[in-house]
């Protein structure tokens, strides 16, 4: 048998020279079942079962539960939540509803209100505005006796200024005219 | 090239490749070699048997040590080898059977389906080797289902209830002595299917790709395109190594399924 080394897998390779030797390694051939491969696979699988069940898979598959467990309780309560948080929301409308026509009420009463003090202060105003009025006609009459007494003194006082010249000259007719005519001008 | 050099070439080819497709006694690493053959150890400590000693050491590592049992939130690692524990579990344990058993009985097949896979990968990396290319190997893995099969519903039936569902009800009594050889073959037939199965996918896996690179050592440059084959297989060969280690699994879910449900 000749030993060569394998490059593209790292085993050795021992080639048989003839059949007879090929034959001779029945038992390691892969198509045989050995019964000591068989078991020893057998004990492996075992011990690596045994090992996986209690410090892997069980505690993984618990875990598994326990988290799939949380999840479920989570999506729960977070779909309780969103009922609940539905109900807010509806008794929050009702109370926005609510406080909205409270506040349409609110509005149309003060408008209300503003129109009547609007009402009040316009009446108020025009009652003044009267006082005002009626006051200023009775000053422009007092204004204008004071003017007449004022005009009707200084008149007299001319036609007495007037008769007192007409007195102190002695005029003949076409003076007197001249003179007249003057005052007349004058006046 | 000569004809007798190209037949020269192809019959140091096979011979390497049915002697790759044996259990040998020999592991190389790089300068270090390993004759367990001649140490006269034994058949355990062959190829495969180590192989599968180091595949469930790993296994077993990554989910006790890599495994963070205490996150949250898995990431990494820990993300990959949960994704494999759910899969299995809602997947295969709990259709086929049913909801308390499939969590009660989920660690056999996490362990069959962990173990399957990490064995049937290992081969494709180079310093290893396919310990489930071994009609052993995964006999002894069949024999794990058969034994779930045999003793899970004994223990939930008693011995007189397994056989009261192992045969069909209203059966006339000559007809047993037909039908009881019949159901017994189904069963060890079932088992041993399972193991011809997941043993002569990656066995033929491996010869394939061996095959196309043993062209190039043949033909020369003239088969470098081969090469190219040869990645294109290996590549098929990982998806091959899930769907092997899936359809197994599956297989012994049913088998078990139906023999602890067998009014389904």
């Amino acid at each position: 048998m000749s030993q060569q080394p394998d490059t593209l897998t790292g085993h050795h390779m021992e080639v048989p020279v003839s059949h007879a030797e090929a034959g001779a390694e029945h038992e390691g051939s892969n198509s045989a079942i050995s019964g000591a491969m068989f078991f020893w696979f057998l004990t492996i699988f075992v011990v690596a079962a045994l090992i996986l069940k209690k410090y892997a898979f069980g505690p993984i598959l618990t875990a598994l539960d326990q988290r799939e467990e949380e999840i479920e309780q989570s999506l729960e309560n977070a779909d309780h939540l969103q009922r609940e948080l539905a109900t807010l929301d509806e008794k929050v409308q009702t109370k926005l509803d609510d406080a909205d026509q409270k506040v349409r009420g609110l509005i149309d009463s003060g408008r209300e209100a503003a129109r009547e003090a609007g009402k009040v202060i316009e009446a108020k105003a025009k009652e003044e505005a009267q006082i005002v009025r009626e006051n200023a006609q009775r000053e422009i009459a007092s204004e204008q006796g004071k003017a007449e007494n004022a005009l009707r003194i200084h008149s007299a006082e001319t036609a007495v200024a007037m008769a007192m010249k007409l007195l102190h000259r002695e005029l003949d007719a076409k003076g007197r005219k001249e003179l007249t005519d003057q005052l007349i001008e004058g006046i | 090239m000569s004809v007798n050099s190209i037949a020269e070439k192809t019959e140091q080819v096979t011979e390497y490749i049915s002697h790759h497709v044996m259990d040998g006694g020999a592991w190389s690493l790089g300068t270090l070699h390993l004759d367990f053959a001649s140490a006269n150890l034994p058949a355990a400590f062959r190829l495969s048997g180590l192989m599968s000693l180091m595949g469930a050491s790993f296994l077993c590592w990554m989910y006790c040590k890599v495994y963070n049992h205490r996150a949250r939130v898995p990431r990494g690692w820990t993300n990959l080898m949960e994704t494999f524990v759910v899969f299995v579990r809602d997947e295969i344990s709990i259709p086929y059977l049913g909801k308390e058993d499939g969590r009660n009985y989920a660690w056999l097949f996490l362990t069959q389906f962990t173990l399957i896979l990490t064995l049937n990968l290992m081969g494709l990396f180079p310093i290893f080797a396919t310990p489930t290319s071994s009609l052993s190997v995964t006999g002894a893995l069949a024999f794990t289902t058969f034994l779930a099969m045999i003793i899970w519903p004994v223990q939930r039936y008693g011995v007189v209830g397994f056989m009261k569902n192992f045969i069909p009800h209203g059966v006339p009594v000559p007809v047993l002595f037909i039908l009881i050889p019949i159901e017994v073959m189904s069963l060890l037939i079932k088992t041993m299917v399972l193991a011809i199965r997941l043993f002569a996918n990656m066995l033929a896996g491996h010869i394939v790709l061996f095959a196309m690179i043993g062209m190039t050592v043949i033909y020369g440059a003239a088969a470098l395109p081969a090469i190219g084959l040869g990645l294109f297989v290996f590549f098929l060969e990982i998806l091959v190594a899930f769907l092997q280690t899936y359809i197994f699994v599956m297989l012994s879910a049913i088998f078990v399924g139906q023999m602890l449900h067998p009014e389904h």
